[in-house]
């Protein structure tokens, strides 16, 4: 019976970290009023040797444009299974877009970066506007983009 | 004690399913390395035809005017993407349990 009991101790301390190895984060991207059409915004993820990991989110519908969120079209090719399920409407001059997405706990004070390529169109090219390190942190800290993103910043 | 082994076994397949999807989806990424950022012009691809310029709704596609008009590559319509919120994000190891993303526009 003893062990039986630590076994189910042993098998239930190696789940509870599984569950908590995930963590509720919410990203705000506001954009300036730059007086243009809709923002196209790829926010994808780079390692601590700037290698890209992943996407997390593609504003923007229309594949043809994405060649324009140039370091995103690098590291991806424009492949669009990157962005399976992660696809919505480009976002407006002044707007702001807020995404919750739950992410792997793993992703926060390891050396990765989140990164926001910003297009337009008519009007110039801003890969990597934002690059902002993912720690616990730097969560709430608001971060000023160059040319479209006002500010950005990462809650959990 | 059928059932606790039964709990038992549960417990483990859980665990071990649960780490091994975060853990192996987290460390094996893709590995191009981004170069130096540039800043081009986004220049209209359609010849200044507003009806083809996404701005933010759904439209189709129109066959066949890429490679006519833009020589570009293959324009996938919204549409052929699953809308985001009703599928699980891809498996690329960001995401923690797979939930579907929440989105908002103020």
């Amino acid at each position: 019976m003893k062990t039986l009991l630590a076994a189910l101790a042993l098998t239930t301390a190696l789940t509870l970290p599984g569950i908590a190895l995930a963590r509720q984060v919410t990203l705000t991207t506001t954009l300036n009023p730059y007086g243009g059409n809709g923002a196209y915004l790829a926010l994808y993820v780079t390692d601590a040797q700037g290698a890209y990991k992943g996407s997390l989110w593609m504003a923007g519908g229309k594949s043809r444009y994405y060649e324009h969120l140039s370091d995103w079209y690098r590291a991806t090719g424009g492949d669009t299974a990157e962005i399976n399920g992660i696809t919505g409407a480009s976002v407006g001059a002044g707007r702001e877009l807020s995404i919750t997405l739950d992410l792997a706990d793993a992703l926060f004070d390891a050396g990765y970066v989140l990164h926001i390529d910003a297009a337009v169109e008519d009007m110039r090219n801003s890969p990597s506007e934002i690059a902002v390190p993912l720690t616990t942190a730097g969560a709430g800290q608001p971060t000023a983009g160059r040319r479209y993103i006002a500010t950005f910043a990462y809650d959990m | 004690m059928k059932t606790t082994l039964a709990l038992l076994a549960a417990t483990t397949a859980f665990g071990a399913l649960f780490a091994f999807t975060t853990f192996d989806g987290a460390h094996a990424g893709h590995r191009a390395t981004l170069p130096d950022a540039t800043q081009e012009a986004w220049v209209s691809l359609v010849s200044g035809n507003d009806e083809d310029y996404d701005d933010g709704e759904d439209e189709d596609c129109e066959e066949g005017d890429d490679v006519e008009e833009d020589q570009d590559e293959a324009c996938i319509p919204t549409q052929s993407l699953p809308p985001a919120g009703t599928i699980a994000p891809p498996a690329n190891g960001l995401f923690g349990t797979g939930a579907p993303p929440k989105v908002q526009v103020n």
